[in-house]
């Protein structure tokens, strides 16, 4: 199928425009509301994160820690995820 | 002479008849008579020996049968060592075979009841790491205060800088 050269600069251009703007979105998830001082904590051991627009979503499944999501970058540093891993690690051993 | 009562006309008259019959039987009879005699003794001796060759033949032809017979029975005897032999040879290879394939049976069977143990092994511990850790989440979720976890949260980040997972 042609598609038209005009047609697919202006789609790279949008589809660059939405990264960009999911780049500069951050959200994190925690198993409770953070406070002010944990978000900047937050900030602070991940520089990337200064000056970009951070959501909030509570999730009660991750017990504790938070999950850091940066467009399509994902940080786990949940405690499931943690205990995930330990289940895997038994699996492994024995 | 008469007193004893031989007659002596007689007695001369016999003897001449006598002496004529010798001369006939002599000059006619004797000779075709011991001809036939010579003859017939002659065929007796031939059929004698025509009878010993007959016998004699007989007596060879009977030791031939009798050394046929002996020679036949050998061989029969020979014929069924050798099909014994066989027999057995092929009996014994037949079960030495079945005893091997009995044992690639055994150990084929073994290894598998070994494969088998091990799964079901893999998949029980499998089972029991997910369930206790379905316990563990779900008890941690209802036990943990939220002071408690804003110290876990606090630890894990701090933690985060040596073991930061990407993913």
């Amino acid at each position: 199928m042609k598609i038209k050269q005009r047609l697919k600069e202006d789609l790279k251009k949008y589809l660059f425009k939405k990264q960009e703007e999911e780049q500069n979105k951050v959200t994190i998830r925690s198993a409770y509301k953070l406070a002010e001082e944990e978000l900047k904590s937050i900030v602070e051991l991940f520089p990337e994160l200064k000056g970009k627009e951070v959501a909030q979503i509570i999730d009660d499944s991750l017990i504790a820690g938070v999950v850091i999501q940066q467009g399509s970058k994902v940080r786990d540093l949940s405690l499931k995820s943690q205990l995930m891993s330990l289940e895997q690690r038994i699996n492994e051993i024995a | 002479m008469e007193g004893l009562g031989i007659d002596l006309k007689l007695l001369i008259a016999q003897i001449i008849n006598f002496g004529l019959f010798f001369y006939v039987f002599k000059r006619f009879l004797a000779k075709p008579f011991v001809s036939f005699i010579d003859e017939e003794k002659q065929k007796e001796a031939e059929r004698e020996t025509s009878l010993q060759k007959a016998k004699k033949l007989e007596d060879e032809l009977l030791k031939k049968e009798q050394q046929a017979q002996e020679k036949a029975r050998k061989e029969a005897q020979e014929i069924v060592k050798e099909a014994k032999q066989t027999a057995e040879k092929l009996k014994e290879n037949i079960l030495s075979q079945a005893q091997e394939e009995g044992q690639e049976i055994k150990k084929k069977a073994q290894k598998q009841i070994e494969l088998e143990k091990e799964t079901i092994y893999a998949d029980a511990k499998e089972k029991v790491a997910k369930l206790s850790l379905f316990i563990v989440q779900n008890t941690l979720r209802e036990v943990l205060s939220d002071d408690l976890r804003k110290k876990i949260t606090e630890r894990i980040l701090k933690n985060s800088s040596k073991h930061i997972k990407l993913s």
